[in-house]
């Protein structure tokens, strides 16, 4: 506490000897860039609510009368193969068996098609009129598990109209959807990060993992307390949900502002933990038996360093930092020169090893030797 | 990524940043593990260093197919005696209705009873048939074909096949849905399978996509170096104040390379790929074009509607072959494009610069901040003695002669550039997204 106390003074004094114009332009910068983020993130969240409203009454107008066509002619189709039936079997009835056998390949046939098969259902064994499938909330979520992209399909356009705008709705929402729950997902990340852990990332990954065990058992407790489904039916039901499986096989009782919150934020879960432990994974599977492990630490502690530098003291010591990298670069292209040289290998110049070292010692979470620090402050200053 | 140096040599005492070329010497580009051979200091063979870099990956893919085998092999023993169990009563009940009612009737007309009563009569056995029929398709285990004699033992839904179908397109997170567990022991399969497996899954996936994504970098640095050959245009490196604005235009215009023409590319190849499979599925399945075309949409985005499934058996491997390819194309696009966008505007409006996407201007070349990493993390390697902080001694530091002009020209260039530089960025992608 006290050496972060000290080295961050020694930065504030550093930064108060710039002059007054550019400590000026940094806080109006900040303060024109005060509602960016906040904006933008908002906008992104509405943006995806438009696209799903707007897009669930497109396909409510065009699948809908479609429809209402199928149904009908699915109604006519079944009275006319009864009435055929009825009649064979009351005038001979020799021929019964085979008028059964016509009978029960036919109805299976027609019974194949979703739509008959939901006229079917409610006109002929319940004797009601049929529910519509395409209504505003389950075109809501249609689109919503169509951007998603979880894809239970339940009611889905058939149509070829519809089909062609369901390719191009879901190849711009997709996209849209996918970049505002990683955005929201980053953001969450960062508050647990923030509270649980600066440097070490194994407890935010150990906090997430629980979460995303934790969340179907718990909205599977919910819908099994709400629905009319068993307690394994509605964990099964969650987590072929949360990760996008999205069967279809199972139609619990929900609210539709429910189902999406559900599914955002289960979603957005799932994006968050595979983030934080898978992506370690792939990187370190990827480039095992390269000599560039160290680079992905590296990165990573440099952009840690960025972070921290320019949240807390503005443009001016992330502009050197930049400079640094720079410098050092110089070093680098001087290294490549000389090794290329036929004159003989010249001996490595321990400027690198400076700027190496010069990035090291800028990390503020460092707890370093009071000389460690005066140093940094040195070099900052140089630079 | 391509490995990036500098081929400016460095003078001493001249700024860096804007130093004009004396003469400019061409290396050949070599081969990145051939660089990286040449850098580290211990030779090895060239085998083993092949062997572990792809031993991991061959090891992943080898995992993922064996689980995938094996779930399907855990599910067909799960499911498979159900669906024989659920079948077999069905056409069992269906029969029994079915000899009653034509036992019943040929009584009705032999006893005399009257036409009307035995219309009536007639319509209720219908009735009871047609209802039976209907709850015998609802098990989704039944179709026309069962239902005639002798008919019972043909294609069943679970076979080893079509579980290899179910487990790959249920970690694949695609889940068509025309095949799923029934018996509770198959639910709570599923919950642990998919729980363990979908993580799998998408590392393999993910790692065949970054594979495939650091591949057509290359090649695209390939065709655009090819191209600046063939134009003999070169930039020369501005060197005073007045063409402050000009180096800025400079930059830009590399920025809006650098992002604008790989999405192009991008979506020429998945549409291309998506395209391709709808040709060739059409001519396994006997579907139209735009049905092949919808199906391959819908199964590469992962939503798996099920509304149109692959039904001839002896193509599911194929199937299973191309949706895998199919899944890594996608994974390559958001690799390479999505997650840029995602860190943009994520950032946008603070300042602050993500390091790994930083283009940092060295010796008059844009050298991206990773690169830079991994050469100088490269070495470290080679000269891997570190000296101790205590010791280090700095006598006659390097203090370069326009100390204060330096400073002047960082603060004030680099901030306007980097800002204007971000927010195009973002302008320049939203037009790509409208144009897309």
């Amino acid at each position: 506490m006290t050496v972060s106390m000290e080295e961050n003074s020694k930065i504030q004094m550093l930064s108060a000897t710039s002059k007054d114009k550019k400590v000026a332009t940094d806080r109006s910068l900040l303060n024109k860039y005060h509602l960016g983020p906040l904006a933008l993130h908002t906008g992104l969240v509405l943006s995806c609510v438009t696209y799903a409203l707007g897009g669930a009454y497109l396909f409510l107008s065009i699948e809908h009368p479609e429809e209402l066509k199928r149904r009908e002619k699915a109604i006519r189709e079944f009275q006319d193969l009864k009435q055929q039936f009825m009649g064979n079997i009351t005038s001979g009835i020799e021929n019964s068996e085979q008028s059964i056998e016509i009978y029960t390949k036919k109805l299976i046939l027609m019974l194949e098609d979703a739509h008959n098969a939901h006229a079917f259902e409610y006109f002929f064994l319940n004797h009601e009129i049929p529910k519509d499938m395409w209504t505003f909330s389950s075109a809501l979520v249609f689109t919503t598990t169509t951007v998603i992209p979880v894809g239970y399909g339940y009611i889905f356009p058939v149509s070829a109209y519809g089909r062609m705008c369901l390719i191009a709705y879901a190849l711009l929402g997709i996209p849209l959807t996918l970049v505002t729950m990683a955005d929201t997902g980053k953001f969450a990340a960062q508050l647990v990060t923030r509270w649980f852990g600066d440097n070490n990332m194994a407890i935010p990954a150990a906090i997430f993992v629980c979460l995303l065990f934790a969340y179907p058992l718990v909205v599977g407790f919910i819908l099994c307390s709400t629905s009319n489904i068993t307690y394994l039916d509605s964990v099964y039901f969650s987590l072929t949900s949360i990760f996008t499986i999205g069967f279809g096989d199972l139609t619990p009782d929900m609210n539709v502002i429910h189902m999406v919150l559900f599914l955002a934020v289960g979603v957005i879960l799932v994006t968050i933990t595979l983030d934080i432990v898978a992506a370690e994974m792939i990187d370190r599977v990827h480039y095992m038996g390269r000599h560039v492990g160290k680079a992905k630490e590296l990165a990573g502690k440099m952009f840690q360093l960025a972070q921290s530098l320019n949240m807390k003291q503005g443009l001016v010591s992330g502009v050197g930092q930049l400079h640094a990298l720079a410098r050092f670069g110089m070093l680098v292209g001087r290294e490549e020169v000389d090794k290329t040289q036929e004159d003989g290998i010249i001996a490595f110049s321990p400027d690198v090893m400076d700027g190496l070292e010069f990035m090291d010692t800028l990390s503020i979470y460092s707890r370093r030797s009071r000389r460690s620090a005066e140093n940094s402050a040195r070099n900052l200053f140089l630079s | 990524m391509p490995f990036v140096t500098s081929h400016l040599p460095y003078t001493p005492g001249r700024v860096g940043m804007f130093t004009r070329p004396m003469h400019q010497r061409h290396y050949h580009r070599r081969e990145q593990d051939q660089n990286e051979n040449d850098i580290t200091s211990r030779p090895m063979a060239t085998w083993k260093t092949y062997a572990r870099i792809i031993l991991a990956h061959v090891s992943l893919i080898v995992l993922s197919v064996v689980y995938v085998g094996f779930g399907a092999f855990l599910f067909y023993q799960l499911e498979q005696p159900n669906e024989v169990e659920v079948r077999a009563r069905n056409i069992e009940r269906f029969n029994i209705h079915k000899r009653q009612m034509i036992e019943h009737l040929w009584e009705m007309r032999e006893s005399g009873i009257g036409q009307h009563v035995v219309e009536d009569l007639a319509v209720k056995y219908v009735d009871n048939v047609t209802r039976i029929l209907f709850e015998a398709f609802d098990t989704h285990c039944i179709g026309a074909k069962h239902l005639r004699p002798g008919g019972e033992d043909e294609d069943y839904n679970w076979t080893y096949m079509t579980a290899l179908f179910f487990t790959t397109t249920l970690l694949t997170t695609i889940g068509y849905g025309n095949l799923t567990p029934v018996t509770g022991r198959g639910k709570l399969l599923c919950i642990l399978y998919a729980l363990f497996g979908v993580p799998l899954i998408l590392i393999t996936v993910a790692d065949i996509g970054k594979f495939l994504s650091e591949n057509i970098v290359q090649l695209y640095t390939w065709y655009r170096k090819l191209r600046e050959k063939c134009s003999k245009q070169k930039y020369s490196v501005i060197s005073s104040k007045d063409d402050k604005n000009k180096e800025g235009d400079l930059n830009l215009d590399h920025l809006e390379n650098y992002i604008s023409i790989p999405i192009f590319l991008i979506v020429a190849i998945l549409l291309s790929y998506i395209t391709f499979g709808a040709v060739v599925l059409s001519m396994w399945e006997g579907w139209d074009f735009f049905s092949g075309f919808y199906f391959s949409f819908i199964t590469m985005t992962t939503v798996g509607f099920g509304d149109i499934v692959p039904l001839k058996r002896e193509y599911y491997i194929l199937d299973l072959c191309y949706i895998i390819i199919g899944l890594s194309i996608t994974t390559m696009c958001i690799d390479l494009v999505g997650i840029q966008y995602i860190r943009k505007m994520h950032y946008f409006g603070r300042a602050i610069k993500d390091a790994r996407f930083a283009l940092v201007n060295v010796g008059g070349k844009m050298v991206h901040v990773p690169d830079l990493m991994r050469y100088a993390s490269v070495l470290q390697q080679k000269y891997g003695q570190k000296k101790t902080h205590d010791t280090i001694i700095v006598k006659g530091a390097y203090a370069p002669k326009d100390l204060s002009k330096i400073r002047f020209i960082d603060f004030g260039a680099l901030a306007s550039i980097e800002s204007w530089q971000s927010l195009w960025s973002i302008l320049t992608g939203r037009t790509q997204e409208v144009h897309v």
